[in-house]
């Protein structure tokens, strides 16, 4: 069985794409009680990409307010904490909707980071007709 | 955190194991599946089972919903799809299958070791 969809290509959206796997898993682990702390390592076995890989993504995800660093760990901050939360529930609760990363060559959302990020607003706030 | 094994039955066996152990149990938490299956000597990390209940929801054989906790974060239930149902069926005769051919297999090789004796 496949573990886990492709990365998208463009590197603007595989960022956007690992932010939201990061923060899923995550939150999922928080919810079944290990706390919300992760390393490379973890990252590297939940989701497959390979953990130099990952640390990059993780140390950006710091960047953006994410997730705090201390030492080789992560941890969610508050605002990551109420990301991830939207992004496990968006991601699992409505399996018709398209995620970033599954869109046609030619959507409108490819174009810039700009764009993807409003994508998934409008996608996360509703009726956005993704036909791309 | 809970780390792989290198003992027990096969990973290519959990797929099958998680259908199985939600069309008896109805609903579960991520959690208890990893250790039911386990404890059916199953050798897969928790990561396995993230990565597993992903991707068959995705093919939608699972559906999950939140469940809130006033003591502790939010957690996420699993439950089967009919389609999950139907998949469990063919797990389940799969399995059948693999222990039919094993139990072929280990009468064959006794009966080896009997007529040598």
């Amino acid at each position: 069985m496949s573990t886990q969809a492709a990365s998208p290509k463009s590197g603007a959206l595989a960022a956007l794409y690992w932010r939201s796997e990061i923060l899923q898993v995550m939150y999922w682990l928080r919810g079944e009680g290990f706390g919300d702390v992760v390393d490379p390592g973890l990252i590297e076995r939940f989701l497959g990409v390979d953990a130099a890989i990952g640390m990059t993504y993780l140390d950006r995800l710091v960047d953006e307010d994410f997730l705090v660093r201390d030492g080789d760990w992560y941890a969610l901050s508050e605002f990551g904490l109420e990301r991830g939360a939207r992004e496990f529930h968006e991601a699992f609760a409505d399996l018709t909707k398209p995620t970033h990363g599954e869109c046609s060559a030619d959507c409108w959302c490819h174009a810039s980071v700009d764009e993807a990020e409003a994508c998934i607003a409008q996608r996360l706030g509703h009726d956005h007709d993704h036909a791309g | 955190m809970p780390a792989e094994s290198s003992e027990g039955l096969p990973r290519r066996f959990l797929p099958g194991f998680l259908l199985l152990s939600l069309e008896r149990d109805g609903t579960s938490y991520g959690y208890e599946l990893y250790e039911t299956v386990r404890s059916l000597g199953l050798s897969v990390d928790l990561a396995a089972v993230y990565r597993a209940l992903r991707t068959m929801q995705q093919r939608g054989l699972v559906t999950s919903q939140w469940v809130s906790s006033l003591s502790g974060p939010d957690r996420r239930l699993y439950s089967l799809t009919d389609s999950g149902r139907a998949s469990a069926a063919a797990a389940a005769e799969e399995l059948a299958q693999v222990r039919d051919g094993l139990i072929s297999a280990l009468e064959y090789f006794e009966a080896l070791d009997g007529s040598r004796a």
